[in-house]
């Protein structure tokens, strides 16, 4: 499509999505691009009058696995919940010790926030009065902190430097450190490969990572197998710098300082596959919609896009005012308008969505096809364990393959 | 109110209708009033001349009846929705004529006719003090940018008031420091460059300028800092040219990157360097109307001292025109009665164009960009696009 600064909104984006958007100047905004009247509508859910020069939005998160309830933090040591269930919107703020909040994770009554010095804290949200968070030192640096979505009790943290780098902790065991990644071995000339984990992404599960650097790599790390990237993306001839990451089945989206967002296939990293168009300024942060098609970005360039992820089309474009830190996008629930009664409504909504997350997570779609795999012998008997995990993984891919097809089926059929 | 807006159907000299010069011809047009009623009292001129012409000349004609007919229509239509439809080349029926002799006189009238009711219309706007016309430039058909600021206390503006109440150069603008600029050069500067660098800072109240001594911009910045410098304007050079100029905000950036083209130094437009006075000078920065304008044009204003000395009557400005930012510096004069001004300039002049515009100091790897546009030039300019 043509480039352009105006609002767009593609004819065939009729997806229900609203977004939540935080900004440089510390506005967090709530946009609604499906509705008929004003998809370019927005509304702040803080008020502007109290921002001051730190309460720049650094990291916002959804709260819990129906996505009601988003955790707001900002470059100083204030956190604000912002809680949506049940069609009101309540808020509660809180308070760590130190700044900036780059990361923010719920695991069941505690609020866990990475913090710019390297500490991860954990405070009790039930509790009345104010009490010392729990401090976890992974380092002396944390770019972010980040949440596996589908076992709520893992963060993984990275940062700049090497004692910095990729680190994964279990939440229920008392933050035990059950992963840290190691270096790329040294180069050619015995020097050691600089090392700036800006952005981690949690690959279908806890034990598969990506992550990206602003010197410029992506890597992509298994934590079962080995403590090196098991895949790796590097651009020395291209200089790109990538700030964000998001990763969903076998694709990693990247953005860059220069306002380039990249597809790259896990299973061969070699080159990107996508790249998404429309960007004049560095991007800042993407999130992916709960079907994996819709790639939401926040832009420097004070614009949010929505792009569609298979086929690169830009489908939804507007100016939010100021530069655009962090993106949420969101299924929306059905009747927006009113809002006493879809109590019942909503929760069906949301355990669909759940429900739809599961099927995506495992994949039991064609049994003949299984049955096939399954009668099938095995291959090179001598390693038993280690065939078994390659056909394994084999069958995961083809699986993969065959649910993409499904989910996009499954898309039409709930476009008609 | 008033448009000038292309109006058809005057009533037709010799025959009915002569399409080409309705269409060029304009509403006379006396107040605001009239200009509903103009077209029906036209239209009805025109019906009564047509048939009484057309008797006369029905034997030409034959052909063109049908024509004239759908052209009146085509009329009528375009009276409400302007020149939007496109519009059907109609032969003038004079030209269909064959008596040579006849056909330019014929010609001849009506070529008079026109010209005189062009005059007529010329004469009623100039007197009803309408505006003429005129016509389109590049920056009228400009393409309507979604951040433009027009109005900055307008009520749905309260979020941008809040930015630049934030920003990086609110506390210049709340006049908290003065601003104080090191200048500085690509490594090895020829003359040129180096005479352009002092020029600038003639330009610059309280600037500084040193040879770069092949230190890093990283450096630079950070000693800059140090010894309480509030900006860096890094001159570059390519082919004994000044090329680029690279103007470093500190302490916490942004960072914006010119090219820097037409350096014509204080010499070279024949003046002397020692008419310059010692005066701040007054800083004028026009058009930089979208959200990235606002932003460039803050940062090139916080380069001087917000308090300029009128004593010296000196002005810089900085004009956007699509996207360049021409730079002037003038001594003014006010005539005795104060109604007129004379303008000297002194020098230097040069020209910019953005490249990027990167949050935070000099961080050309890894920094964020706010904007750039290396890489994909062709994909986002455009001749009506201006991002300024």
């Amino acid at each position: 499509m043509k480039w352009t600064t105006a609002n767009l909104k593609h004819a065939n984006y009729t997806a229900n999505h609203e977004l939540y958007v935080g900004t440089h100047t510390g506005s967090f905004k709530h946009l609604v691009p499906s509705s008929e009247k004003s998809p370019h509508g927005q509304s702040n859910l803080s008020d502007l009058v109290g921002l001051d020069k730190d309460s720049r939005v650094t990291s916002l998160a959804f709260g819990d696995e129906a996505q009601t309830e988003i955790l707001l933090g900002r470059a100083k040591n204030a956190v604000e919940l912002h809680s949506f269930a049940e069609g009101k919107s309540t808020r509660k703020s809180i308070s760590f010790t130190a700044a900036p909040i780059v990361g923010l994770a719920r695991y069941n009554d505690k609020l866990i926030a990475g913090i710019g010095n390297g500490q991860i804290q954990s405070l009790e949200l039930e509790v009345d009065e104010e009490s010392e968070p729990v401090v976890i030192t992974t380092g002396n640096q944390i770019d972010h902190l980040r949440q596996c979505a589908q076992a709520r009790n893992i963060v993984a943290t990275g940062g700049k430097e090497r004692q910095n780098n990729l680190k994964v902790y279990d939440l229920s065991s008392d933050g035990k450190q059950i992963f840290s990644s190691k270096n790329l071995p040294n180069d050619y000339l015995q020097l050691e490969v600089p090392v700036w984990d800006s952005d981690i992404g949690f690959v279908d599960g806890p034990s598969v990572l990506a992550t990206c650097s602003r010197t410029g790599y992506v890597r992509l790390y298994d934590t079962r197998k080995q403590r090196r990237p098991v895949a790796s993306f590097a651009s020395e001839e291209h200089g790109m710098s990538f700030t964000t990451l998001v990763a969903r089945g076998n694709f990693i989206y990247t953005g860059t300082t220069m306002g380039a967002l990249k597809a790259f296939d896990t299973r061969r990293m070699k080159t990107h596959v996508h790249t998404y168009k429309g960007f004049t300024g560095g991007i800042s942060d993407l999130h992916l919609d709960i079907t994996g098609r819709y790639l939401s970005s926040a832009s420097l360039d004070r614009y949010v896009r929505i792009h569609d992820s298979e086929s690169t089309v830009l489908l939804y474009q507007c100016y939010v005012k100021s530069k655009a830190t962090k993106i949420l996008i969101r299924q929306r629930e059905n009747e927006p308008q009113d809002s006493e009664h879809p109590e019942e409504d909503t929760e069906l909504e949301v355990d669909n969505n759940v429900k739809q997350n599961k099927t995506v997570k495992a994949t039991p779609v064609d049994n003949e096809y299984e049955d096939l795999f399954d009668q099938m012998p095995t291959v090179g008997d001598s390693d038993g364990s280690e065939g078994e995990e390659e056909t394994a993984t084999k069958q995961s891919k083809a699986k993969l393959k065959r649910k993409s097809i499904n989910q996009s089926l499954k898309t039409k059929k709930k476009k008609l | 109110m008033i448009k000038t807006k292309r109006k058809p159907a005057p009533p037709p000299v010799e025959q009915d209708s002569d399409s080409d010069s309705s269409f060029d011809a304009e509403e006379p047009q006396d107040a605001d009033v009239d200009v509903q009623v103009e077209p029906v009292t036209d239209s009805s001129d025109e019906e009564a001349a047509s048939s009484s012409k057309l008797s006369k000349k029905q034997s030409v004609e034959d052909l063109e009846d049908e024509d004239e007919d759908e052209d009146d229509e085509d009329d009528d239509d375009e009276e409400d929705e302007d020149d939007k439809k496109t519009r059907i080349p109609v032969l003038n029926p004079l030209s269909l004529m064959r008596n040579k002799e006849q056909r330019l006189a014929l010609f001849k009238k009506m070529k008079k006719e026109k010209h005189k009711k062009k005059m007529q219309e010329r004469r009623a706007r100039r007197k009803a003090g309408v505006p003429a016309n005129p016509g389109h430039t590049i920056e009228s058909l400009r393409e309507k940018d979604q951040t433009e600021v027009a109005n900055l206390n307008d009520s749905d503006n309260e979020e941008l008031q809040k930015e630049l109440e934030l920003d990086d150069f609110s506390s210049y603008f709340e006049r908290s420091y003065e601003p104080k600029v090191l200048i500085t050069f690509a490594d090895n500067p020829v003359t040129k460059t180096r005479k352009f660098g002092l020029e600038l800072s003639r330009i610059f109240p309280n600037a500084l300028v040193k040879i770069r001594n092949k230190s890093s911009v990283k450096k630079i910045c950070k000693s800059a800092e140090r010894e309480e410098f509030t900006d860096v304007v890094i001159i570059n050079e390519d082919r004994r040219k000044p090329n680029g100029l690279l103007v470093i905000h500190l302490p916490n950036g942004p960072t914006a990157h010119f090219k820097v083209s037409n350096v014509k130094l204080t010499s070279d437009i024949k003046r002397n360097h020692k008419e310059i006075t010692k005066h701040r000078p007054e800083v004028i920065l026009t058009n930089f109307t979208t959200r990235l304008g606002l932003t460039v044009g803050r940062m090139l204003g916080a380069l001087f001292h917000h308090d300029p000395e009128f004593r010296g009557r000196r002005a810089v400005t900085f004009h956007n025109q699509r996207d360049y930012i021409f730079f002037r510096h003038h001594r003014y004069e006010f005539s005795k009665e104060g109604k007129r001004v004379k303008l000297r300039e002194l020098g230097p002049r040069f020209t910019l164009k953005l490249r990027s515009l990167q949050e935070g100091t000099f961080d050309s790897k890894t920094g964020d960009y706010a904007w750039i546009i290396s890489n994909k030039r062709h994909a986002m300019e455009s001749r009506r696009r201006f991002f300024l």
